[in-house]
């Protein structure tokens, strides 16, 4: 295998930009393999949808997958946001979630004051503008940005093949000059081949609501907006070297990847001085004691500890509390319930109140419940009494637009 | 008299159904229930019982009210009433429905007043001249004398409504019967008599008008009419001509004077079209057809964004010239063009255009293309030692070897 080429692609909008891009995100990501990429990026317009199906052909295709977002403000402003680590992805989408709720379904509504949230911890390629918007307000919105993109600030043009390359080129790198930030080639991708043309054109009149006849100028005037050849565009911005290795540079200072990113359950509150396993295991032996008056069995015991055991290991046990709190509540109000299912395959949850299978009295098969070897979270059914449930759901649902859940019921 | 009218307009080919009532929208919505070519004559005060049977959108409603009333079950006009005649019942229709509905129903029942505002004819603007003997064709000053007289009185009858006229017919009615016409065009709303006058010299001389056994009489009608639009000769500020005066007003004279000689197909302009392809990017539209002569007469075509770095006028077909193609993408160094060796000295481009892949089977240049990647043009603007500038294109992708295939499409001027 042949050394990654030194070009890599950030300007990438695949069709999770609604009517936008003409590619799929794994489409981009294999032909970007194909033609000897060995980093891509993947930025959709206020949108991560695409992140994670890119994430897993890169994995397939065998490179990497550059995680990041084109935004776009309501004046016309367009940077692609690339997050440094965790915490700045985390950022990046609640300003997304923050300008899609305030927007109809579908659409995001982003002013350029909502960058403030992001913090910093980008790298950032803001899109030369043509003609949407002044060269002065675009300076001036790069500065105000620039303690969010402080990992890296780059102005970015691509090449269109119109016949005036050679003047946006220059335009663009006098831009960069004048704003004092590197100048970066893109190639600011629709599609991942030019056969990909008609469709492309065929979205354009979608959003454009016309036919392709009546499209005229709405449409490209060529198909140049496909992935090209890293080769290719090293010809196309030859003269700009410095401004070829960006996208490369960029890439190499980003730690982040979506495989750091695992399910996170919500904290479930825990008296002072305990964690959440300690706490278990104290109810479950309370619980225990409860059940059987006269003693815990011996073998009831050591079912509890096996499974306390493996509960911590899977770091599980958060859960179970939340069950039990419900549950707790249900009895409280005395609204009848049940745990069922698979779930009375364990001596805790019947220790916890949940189910009714007593383990000293019939064999327990806990794995078929909760296995190390499987790697899905547990699955407790608990059935309530129809007429109350909605007292329960209402109880334990966050009210809608809250920012967190109402946890737990006081 | 409304079986009359019916009966009337069915003679001159139009199929009409008449409804006759108290209130212009009881006689709406009858004439909407009736069959055609028939007629239902509402008696005084009947109007309630009449439309009780119609549909809603007798009621003249828009759709979505009728959808919105036909889903409650609403849907015979009288299903309103009982609602209607009831306080409540009314109070309910008004939150639920727009004002429309209501007020459609009151004034089909004749409790609110509807007026009518009758269409009245546009005024027409011809004038007559009747001689006292009949004219003949002598020299034909005698006829042009008369279309003078016509147009002096005319174009104030314009200027007096604010408009001048685009089309103007004069037509003489000759004594065996017959009428003869002479049908001119302008170049903008023409309220003057003057021009209107040396046009129709023009016409006259140009094609006379055959009065045979004699005419009696004359009219001069304006077919066309704009609105007069008025000039400040010395402060046109919005296409100044070089020496200061407003071009459109001097270009418009000699474009209706051409249009009387050649012909008016044959006097144009190119006109902006939104296209890719440059030879579909304008058109020819002949100059006496613009109406009242928006986008601007003589606004350059070179003015519009995408013709920028296009020649004015480009080669009625693209011509093939032969070039050694030295590099695969880059331009030529020098092309062969009417039999003389053109050496480059500056290039500029590529300009990459796609043919439209959705028209690629009527493509002309080279044939059926193997491919959508093959159906792209790259246009170059080329200066030649000279300093000559040309356009031409390779037709097909960037490829090495001697298959690249150059045309001309234009001449920089």
């Amino acid at each position: 295998m042949t050394a990654p080429a030194p070009y890599v692609e950030l300007a990438v909008t695949s069709n999770f930009s609604f009517l936008r891009g003409a590619s799929h995100p794994h489409e981009l990501v294999t032909r970007a393999a194909e033609l000897g990429y060995g980093a891509i990026g993947l930025a959709d317009r206020n949108s991560l949808a695409g992140i994670v199906r890119a994430h897993v052909a890169a994995r397939a295709a065998g490179i990497r997958l550059v995680p990041g977002c084109r935004l776009v403000t309501g004046d016309g402003f367009e940077v692609l946001a690339y997050p440094a680590d965790r915490a700045a992805w985390g950022r990046l989408c609640r300003v997304l979630t923050l300008g899609k709720r305030r927007a109809d379904k579908g659409q995001c509504r982003l002013a350029p004051a909502d960058l403030r949230g992001l913090e910093g911890g980008f790298a950032g390629l803001a899109l030369a503008p043509e003609g949407v918007i002044s060269d002065d307000i675009f300076i001036n919105n790069i500065n105000l940005l620039s303690d969010i993109f402080n990992v890296s600030f780059h102005i970015a043009t691509s090449p269109r093949l119109d016949g005036c390359d050679a003047v946006r080129l220059s335009r663009a790198a006098q831009l960069a000059a004048r704003a004092g930030r590197p100048f970066a080639a893109v190639g600011d991708v629709l599609m991942h081949s030019p056969e990909r043309r008609p469709l492309l054109d065929v979205l354009g009149c979608v959003r454009e609501k016309c036919t392709l006849a009546e499209a005229g100028l709405r449409l490209a005037a060529n198909g140049e907006r496909h992935l090209k050849a890293p080769r290719e565009m090293m010809r196309l911005f030859a003269a700009y070297p410095e401004a070829l290795g960006a996208g490369a540079a960029i890439a190499e200072r980003l730690g982040f990847s979506l495989d750091q990113l695992a399910y996170d359950y919500p904290d479930e509150p825990v008296p002072t001085g305990r964690t959440p396993d300690s706490q278990l295991a104290r109810l479950a032996l309370a619980g225990a004691q409860a059940r059987y008056p006269d003693g815990v069995p011996a073998q009831v015991r050591a079912q509890i500890g096996h499974e306390l055991r493996i509960i911590r290991q899977l770091g599980y046990a958060p859960y179970f509390l939340t069950v039990h709190d419900i549950v707790g509540f249900a009895r409280r109000r005395a609204i009848l319930c049940q745990g069922r299912g698979s779930a009375a395959n364990s001596a805790v949850c019947y220790c916890l109140g949940i189910t009714a299978v007593d383990p000293a009295r019939s064999d327990v098969l806990f794995e078929r419940f909760v296995s190390a070897a499987r790697d899905e979270p547990p699955d407790i059914d608990v059935d309530f009494e129809h007429e109350r449930r909605e007292e329960v759901i209402s109880t334990f649902t966050p009210v809608t637009g809250a920012s967190a859940p109402v946890w737990p019921p006081r | 008299m409304c079986r009359h009218i019916v009966t009337r307009l069915a003679r001159g080919g139009i199929t009409a159904r008449a409804g006759l009532a108290g209130t212009p929208g009881a006689a709406w919505a009858l004439a909407l229930a009736t069959a055609d070519g028939n007629t239902t004559v509402c008696p005084p005060g009947g109007e309630r019982a009449a439309l009780a049977a119609l549909p809603v959108a007798a009621l003249r409603l828009d759709p979505d009210s009728v959808d919105r009333l036909s889903a409650l079950g609403l849907r015979r006009i009288g299903d309103l009433y009982p609602l209607n005649d009831d306080a409540r019942g009314r109070a309910g229709l008004a939150r639920r429905f727009p004002p429309l509905v209501l007020d459609r129903l009151d004034a089909a029942l004749g409790r609110t007043f509807e007026p009518i505002s009758p269409l009245r004819p546009r005024t027409a603007h011809i004038t007559r001249f009747e001689p006292a003997a009949p004219v003949h064709d002598g020299d034909g000053t005698a006829v042009a004398r008369i279309a003078a007289r016509l147009a002096s009185a005319l174009a104030p009858m314009l200027a007096r409504d604010g408009l001048g006229a685009r089309r103007i017919a004069l037509a003489a009615f000759r004594s065996d019967g017959r009428r003869v016409r002479q049908v001119i065009g302008t170049a903008r709303p023409l309220a003057d008599a003057l021009a209107m006058t040396a046009l129709l010299r023009l016409a006259l001389d140009h094609h006379g008008l055959d009065l045979g056994p004699g005419a009696d009489g004359f009219t001069l009608e304006a077919l066309r009419t704009e609105p007069l639009r008025r000039h400040q000769p010395h402060l046109a500020l919005s296409h100044p001509a070089e020496d200061g005066s407003d071009a459109d007003i001097t270009l418009a004279p000699l474009v209706e004077r051409l249009a009387g000689r050649l012909g008016p197909e044959r006097v144009g302009r190119l006109t902006p079209r939104a296209h890719h392809l440059p030879e579909r990017a304008q058109g020819f539209t002949p100059a006496l057809d613009q109406a009242d002569a928006t986008p601007p007469f003589c606004r350059p075509l070179a003015m519009t964004p995408l013709a920028r770095h296009r020649p004015l006028r480009l080669l009625a077909r693209p011509l093939p010239v032969t070039t050694p193609n030295p590099s695969p993408d880059g331009p030529p160094e020098w092309f062969q063009w009417q039999g003389r060796r053109h050496l480059t000295a500056r290039a500029k481009g590529p300009e990459r255009i796609a043919l439209e892949w959705w028209r690629l089977p009527g493509w002309q240049i080279g044939g059926a293309p193997a491919g959508l990647a093959d159906a792209v043009r790259d246009y170059w603007r080329i200066e030649d030692r000279e300093g000559a500038r040309f356009w031409l294109f390779r037709a097909g992708p960037p490829q090495p070897g001697p298959g690249a295939r150059w045309y001309l499409h234009g001449v920089f001027t």
